[in-house]
């Protein structure tokens, strides 16, 4: 059996150390390689856990700079990984996941979600078309229940509401409001 | 007895408080002679949730191996229900569950049930933290229905709207929590339950005709307890005043301390503030951004720090990193809302700020800077109660006496 070969892909604002951490617990024997930007500082834990380090070009990549990102796949085909990992579900990670020849591409999000990503570009495309559209037709679905539907409690005063008035009376409620940049 | 303890978002280590706290529970009750088994989900979908190591416990655990399809209301139920069955336990006791939980409690209700709620996810069902626009709701879904499952909706519309769903978005979807039938659920489940564990008084109050309920708070690690605290100071160092926490999340106040510090700054700049996030939210003298730090490096942290801020503007529910800068023997000082305003006694073990109010709290750490001496009073005060606060001394105070009321038949 051939070892797994797994691409961690960082991206910014993510808890990239836990991520690497399961990783390894969920896949022991696999061959890890994290894959930052130069600026990232990466721990001695996190070199510990992982088996390869890789350093990208760049800090950021974006499609207004096509050689760049095209330079960032090429790297990325030649690890011929079987497991892209990246930490968002963003349409740019999910393209360049499915980019990355990678048999399971797969977003682990902040939340604690995995989420098995399209493994085809076409697929990506489709998916950023379809999921919104159907996400509408539920959404009005789902409004039309909770708004028609009657959760069944007789003379239900919204409390929220009627304490309204007095919550703009008091003063250190409308300073906190203000400092939270809450509009009423 | 043999307890029988269902989380649905265990995991080892603990990724929050909860985890922890059940943790310990389960150990203290071990201690104290009782046979208890941990059943839980161990998600294919998730990584945060649900990864623990059965074997490497020390406890008895079954992990029960969970599926995305699996992730409602009816696989998940008869998944627990048998798993249960067959270890055939007295009592049930239920960790932390979001939507998911009261069909759990109504599939298991055959047992006589304790019903742990960490957060306000027995009131709150938008984000079981009661906290709406900068201030405590005073609705809740026992007596609000429609108002809750419309204001969860609106939070809810992002996830539903695109598609891409969090994931309590998800767990709210798939148990359905916005339609009307939730509600006869939700109150069913919270009906069956024998007693009703909650942090602090006000979750409690809430409770009142609906189900027993008694508050028990969370306990420190005695490890936290070690080292001993650092009372003396290098002279000419600048006071540490430590922001620890989640504090990238808005309800923890971290702009009422960066508000407090600025007003301060005009006036003396012997302090730093440190705060527990990876980068800065601006660039001042005296702000520092300390990065994120396990259990460990949190130690270290409280044992450079002067004054612990902890200037939550929602009602926290408990509030465990006072009680940890309290046992580290700092000097704390805290928002006077929900569980904290409990665990710290004003002028004995910490000083009380009004929430949201950076005025009071500048004043209250410019007396602390002040006056090294209350400093360490207040540390002293803060350790001794940290002290009485251990696991095994919560278990000890409060377990037997609830176990023995919930047997009762």
């Amino acid at each position: 059996m051939t070892t797994e070969r797994i691409c961690a892909y960082y991206s910014a604002d993510a808890d990239y150390s836990a991520r690497l951490t399961h990783l390894r617990r969920r896949h022991p024997e696999a061959h890890i390689t994290a894959m930052i930007p130069p600026h990232y500082a990466i721990s001695k834990q996190e070199r510990e856990g992982v088996d390869e380090v890789i350093q990208t070009e760049r800090d950021a990549y974006t499609p207004r700079d096509p050689r760049a990102c095209m330079e960032l796949i090429r790297r990325i085909w030649s690890g011929r990984y079987t497991r892209f990992v990246v930490m968002h579900d963003s349409a740019q990670l999910t393209l360049l996941a499915a980019l990355s020849g990678a048999r399971r591409p797969e977003c682990w999000d902040g939340e604690g979600q995995i989420h098995e990503l399209p493994r085809f570009p076409v697929d990506t495309l489709l998916r950023l078309v379809v999921r919104p559209l159907l996400g509408h037709i539920r959404l009005i679905g789902t409004a039309a229940v909770v708004y028609v539907g009657r959760a069944g409690v007789r003379g239900e005063v919204d409390r929220y509401k009627a304490s309204e008035p007095a919550r703009k009376r008091d003063l250190r409620s409308v300073l906190r409001r203000r400092r939270m940049g809450i509009r009423d | 007895m043999r307890i029988a303890f269902v989380d649905l978002v265990f995991a080892w280590p603990p990724p929050g408080g909860a985890q922890a706290d059940l943790y310990y529970t389960i150990q203290g009750l071990a201690r104290l002679g009782h046979d208890v088994r941990l059943f839980a989900p161990h998600y294919d979908f998730m990584w945060r949730y649900g990864d623990f190591d059965a074997e490497g416990l020390p406890f008895p655990a079954t992990a029960i191996p969970c599926a995305l399809r699996d992730f409602r209301p009816k696989p998940l139920s008869a998944r627990f229900r048998q798993a249960v069955d067959n270890w055939n336990p007295d009592v049930v006791f239920f960790g932390f569950g979001r939507y998911l939980k009261p069909y759990l409690i109504h599939a298991l209700a055959h047992y006589p049930i304790i019903s742990r709620y960490y957060m306000y996810e027995h009131l709150c069902i938008r984000d079981f933290c009661l906290f709406k626009n900068g201030e405590t709701c005073p609705n809740d879904f026992l007596h609000t229905p429609d108002a809750c499952r419309k204001c969860a909706l609106s939070c809810w519309t992002p996830d539903i709207r695109t598609g891409k769903y969090t994931l309590y978005g998800r767990e709210l979807m798939a148990s359905r929590v916005l339609w009307p039938s939730y509600r006869n659920v939700f109150t069913g489940a919270l009906k069956k339950v024998r007693m009703a564990i909650v942090n602090n008084a006000m979750a409690q109050e809430r409770l009142d005709g609906i189900c027993p309920a008694c508050v028990i708070p969370g306990g420190v690690d005695p490890a936290v307890l070690e080292p001993p605290p650092r009372w003396e100071r290098p002279k000419g160092d600048k006071h540490i005043i430590l922001a620890a926490g989640r504090m990238d999340d808005v309800r923890k106040g971290l702009e009422v301390v960066l508000e407090a510090a600025l007003g301060l700054y005009g006036v003396r700049q012997d302090f730093e503030v440190w705060i527990t996030q990876p980068t800065a939210p601006y660039d001042q003298p005296w702000l520092k951004a300390v990065g994120w730090h396990d259990h460990e490096g949190m130690q270290a942290l409280y044992r450079e720090a002067d004054i612990c801020v902890v200037p939550s503007i929602w009602a926290e529910p408990y509030g465990l990193v006072a009680l940890e800068a309290m046992a580290a023997g700092v000097a704390v000082c805290v928002s006077r809302i929900g569980g904290l305003e409990e665990i710290v006694e004003d002028e004995h073990s910490g000083l009380h700020f009004e929430a949201g109010d950076a005025t009071q709290l500048a004043l209250q750490l410019n007396r602390l800077m002040d006056s090294p001496g209350l400093c360490q009073t207040l540390g002293e005060g803060g350790r001794a109660r940290a002290q009485s606060r251990t696991w095994d001394a919560i278990i000890d105070a409060y377990y037997p006496s609830l176990l023995d009321k919930v047997m009762q038949p």
